[in-house]
């Protein structure tokens, strides 16, 4: 079979899986690790691993191995998690995207590289001295402790069951089992099967019964579902252990029975372990019955306690007594954890995943037809205007529903390419998290209005500019820690980035709480002068500006700022900064929604009508005669308030037939681009619109001066300008007398 | 139309060797092109004129959402009276993906062309290339031009294309 089909798949899948590891790693407590998250890692890892074997990336597959497999020591508590092995992941998580990128074609992988993280892994993986404080007891499979081994007498089962032939690698899944089994109760291996098909038997003592595995009190359903895993189901027989026993332990039955309420789930594997976990924290093994380690659990949930303690009490000892009860309200919160892990495992992967993957071109081309539909609408809803309202009632009531309908459709359709912003503000925590390593700062990200959805277009071009903003506000912005509290400060610095829509476009603020913006160093003046700060904060986004003394690995060196801005604005956005000196700095972003929408002035010129992108647009004005200059006989500058502005007259630049020629005729629209500003002759203004970009190149080739077209209400194509390119004739397109 | 069934007859028996054409006149001319390059044949609509284009090269249309530059052959290859009347007719062609239109004075038929009907082209100067001409079918009286009309499209010579994209 064709693999390479599937390619494409693995790599977005797996793409998906790295960042979310990324973030998940950012996300963990490294003193106190959360179990699920842990287990999430190790899935994730796991999944890269599997999908990557079966495609026959093995340098994928190998470091995913290695990583597992520290993972899974970590997971199961052999392994203290150290700051250092976060590093390693997000350095291991590195290179699997930079292997990724190999795949699919782009920029060949380090090798050296991937070796070293290799060994730095398997370092951290067979770094035994770091692991012997903190196994839990209870995490270490149990045939190992034959001393407590389960005796008849006490609550338990019996089980025995044979193994379906799905499972892959029988004899450890089984090992698994008993090991997670050990965190509720003392299972031993009676007996192994000679051969597949033959039963496994086990012995497995019940938690009630001793107080060290306090309130995991387990089952028979329970212990059913997780013997379904491995296990043929028809095939599970479990009986309780000694029954004959049983009723001489009548008062410990009855605590017992209480436990085994049906619909209590017994928190198994993942919240039991997150149970424990604290206790392994501890650094002392569970002593059996120690009160000291139950009291803790039951103090959260006093009406428990007290619930408990008016039960005729089983045994003899308080310490004891209290261990019942400390299960049952640290079970509490957990239960809610538990079903849905048990809902999870029950579900086949994905199945709960009611996402499809669709090409982004047939998304585009349904917008396409969604457009066109939309245009016919009109044209009907045009044509229905002079027909005699009475006599066609129903057919303009039809109209009206046509015209609700298709705009619904089109809100709907356009909202598919829409995906959260949370896709790009989620790589931040890490850029946040080197800098301000590299830097010796303390910074804090905060995010906001992750949710916003914008353009997958804009999602992908956006994340550049805003990792330099983020970055400028690292290095320039946040002050280090011991100028912060000489100024009053928190030593640790926040950064806030902020997403939300705002009259049809999204806005991202980035934020900072650090020194602000210094008027006398941006002007290199002493700070007395005319300019307002609206006029004084754009310069940092000009060429080769900068206000750093030292030139730094992140930044300083003038470029990037202007590189934002102009990315910016060729996405149809534009860039404020507000600052203020000592307090902070705020940059904000506004886009339009879509790349493919497109805030734009329409004009007129001969019988064509052109779109020039608004964002460019500084004012437009009628030229009177003494306002036009000429040089060497060509009338080819306008003064506009003391400014000499160079003319381009469109219809020269596009030979069209039948325009005005006089200079003070027609409209002259004053354009910014790249800081320089030009005037654009035009026959007249017609008016503003949001139009939606259609390639020129799809089917034709690139214009000079066009950027691409559009269509119009009407049906008609317009050109839309590319105000730079025409900014730039200016400069080398010789006028004609006129 | 008997005739042009018993021809349909007679092809699928030697094998598939023939190939269905578009006909269509351009002045006295008449001219084929592969059936299957053509997506639609609709009327000649107005044209949104492209600046500093070649003559031939009218414009622009809307196609559905789809921005479609539009050629008018009769000019690239100067035959045939240049007016737009509302019987003026555009095929639409799909050539590797690209669509394009092109002007015609009408489109006659569908054709069905055994190869051993069309006839090497002699070599002649023309304003075509005659690298774009594919041979001359033989229909009874009738010559039929058989263009290869995405070569002819994605040529330099009709400023289609960018030139990197086309070497």
């Amino acid at each position: 079979m064709d693999m390479t089909q599937f390619y494409q798949v693995f790599f977005e899948e797996t793409a998906e899986h790295l960042s979310g590891m990324e973030n998940m790693l950012l996300e963990l407590d490294v003193r106190q690790p959360d179990a699920e998250q842990l287990n999430a890692i190790f899935r994730a890892a796991h999944s890269i691993k599997g999908s990557a074997g079966t495609f026959g990336f093995n340098d994928l597959a190998e470091v995913t191995h290695i990583l597992e497999n520290l993972l899974d020591r970590i997971r199961k508590g052999e392994l203290n998690l150290r700051e250092n092995m976060i590093d390693a992941f997000l350095d291991a998580g590195d290179i699997l995207k930079s292997l990724l990128a190999a795949h699919r074609g782009e920029a060949a992988a380090d090798p050296g590289a991937v070796a070293a993280i290799c060994t730095r892994l398997r370092e951290l993986t067979s770094d035994e001295s770091n692991g012997t404080a903190a196994a839990p007891p209870a995490a270490k499979p149990v045939s190992a402790v034959p001393e407590s081994a389960p005796t008849a007498g006490e609550p338990g089962f019996e089980i025995s069951f044979v193994l379906d032939e799905s499972t892959v690698d029988g004899d450890n899944a089984v090992e698994n089992l008993v090991a997670e089994l050990g965190l509720t109760g003392r299972p031993q291996i009676v007996e192994r099967p000679a051969s597949a098909g033959q039963p496994w038997r086990l012995k497995f003592a019940s938690a009630t019964g001793s107080p060290e595995y306090a309130g995991t009190a387990l089952d028979e359903d329970t212990l059913r579902e997780m013997l379904e895993f491995v296990a043929r189901s028809d095939s599970i027989r479990i009986s309780p252990l000694g029954a004959a026993d049983a009723a001489a332990t009548a008062p410990q039955e009855t605590a017992y029975g209480f436990f085994d309420e049906p619909d209590t789930p017994a928190a198994p594997v993942e919240a039991a372990y997150g149970f424990f976990e604290p206790l392994a924290e501890a650094g002392a093994a569970v002593i059996p019955g120690s009160a000291s380690h139950a009291e803790p659990a039951t103090a959260n949930d006093g009406d428990g306690y007290g619930f408990f303690i008016d039960l005729p009490l089983p045994v003899e000892s308080a310490a004891l007594a209290a261990v019942p009860a400390a299960p049952k309200t640290s079970a509490e919160p957990l239960k809610e954890e538990a079903r849905t892990g048990g809902d999870r495992r029950a579900m086949p992967r994905g199945g709960g995943d009611t996402s499809i993957r669709v090409g982004v071109e047939k998304v585009d081309q349904l917008i396409n037809l969604i457009g066109e539909l939309v245009i016919t609408q009109a044209m009907l809803a045009q044509s229905a205007i002079d027909v005699d309202p009475v006599a066609f009632e129903r057919l303009l009531t039809g109209l009206g529903q046509l015209e609700r309908n298709t705009r619904d459709i089109q809100e709907t359709v356009m909202s598919i390419r829409m995906m959260p912003i949370s896709v790009v503000f989620s790589r931040f925590p890490r850029v946040v998290r080197d800098t301000s390593q590299k830097l010796g700062k303390q910074v804090e990200l905060k995010t906001i209005g992750e949710g916003t959805e914008l353009d997958k277009g804009l999602i992908e071009r956006i994340s550049d500019p805003l990792t330099h903003l983020i970055r400028n506000s690292l290095d320039h912005g946040i002050e280090m820690p011991e100028q912060r509290i000489a100024a009053g400060k928190q030593p640790v610095g926040t950064i806030t980035l902020k997403a939300y829509h705002q009259s049809g476009n999204i806005v991202i603020e980035v934020g900072d709480d650090g020194a602000g913006l210094n008027r006398a160093r941006i002007l290199g003046l002493p700070a007395a002068d005319t300019m307002s700060d609206q006029e004084v904060w754009p310069l940092i986004f000009e060429a080769g500006f900068s206000t750093a003394e030292v030139i730094t690995e992140v930044s300083g060196r003038g470029v990037g700022m202007d590189v934002v801005k102009r990315n910016i604005t060729a996405m149809g956005g534009r860039v404020e900064i507000e600052s203020m000196l000592g307090v902070g700095t705020r940059m904000t972003v506004r886009l339009p929604l879509t790349l493919a929408i497109l805030d734009g002035m329409s004009v007129a010129v001969g019988r064509e009508t052109y779109i020039i992108p608004i964002g460019y647009v500084i004012e437009s004005l009628q030229a009177s005669k003494n306002m036009i200059k000429s040089i060497s006989g060509v009338e080819r500058l306008i003064q506009v308030r003391g400014e000499y502005l160079p003319v381009v007259a469109l219809y020269e630049v596009f030979n069209i037939p039948q325009a005005s020629r006089a200079l003070d005729q027609g409209i002259m629209v004053i354009l910014e681009s790249d800081g320089a500003k030009v005037a654009l002759f035009v026959d007249a203004l017609i008016g503003q619109h949001q139009v939606v970009i259609k390639s020129l190149e799809a089917n034709y080739r690139k214009v000079p001066g066009v950027s691409g077209a559009t269509i119009m209400g009407d049906g008609h194509v317009a050109m839309i300008l590319d105000v730079s390119m025409l900014a730039g004739m200016a400069k080398s397109i010789m006028p004609a007398a006129a | 139309m008997l005739q042009e069934s018993t021809s349909r007859q007679s092809a699928a028996e030697d094998g598939g060797h023939a190939q269905e054409y578009l006909t269509f006149t351009l002045g006295p001319e008449e001219y084929a092109i592969d059936i299957l390059k053509v997506q639609e044949i609709r009327g000649y609509d107005a044209v949104t004129t492209i600046a500093n284009a070649p003559a031939f090269i009218k414009g622009v249309v809307n196609l559905r959402g789809t921005i479609v530059p539009i050629v008018d052959l009769r000019i690239k290859f100067g035959i045939g009276n240049v007016e737009y009347t509302p019987f003026t007719v555009v095929i639409i062609l799909n050539i590797s993906g690209r669509v394009v239109g092109i002007v015609v004075d009408s489109v006659s038929d569908v054709t069905m062309l055994r190869q051993e009907q069309i006839r090497a082209t002699p070599e002649f100067a023309s304003t075509v290339d005659t690298k774009f001409i594919l041979g001359l079918g033989a229909l009874e009286e009738r010559m039929l031009i058989v263009v290869d009309i995405e070569r002819l499209m994605l040529s330099s010579e009709m400023a289609l294309v960018d030139a990197v994209n086309h070497q």
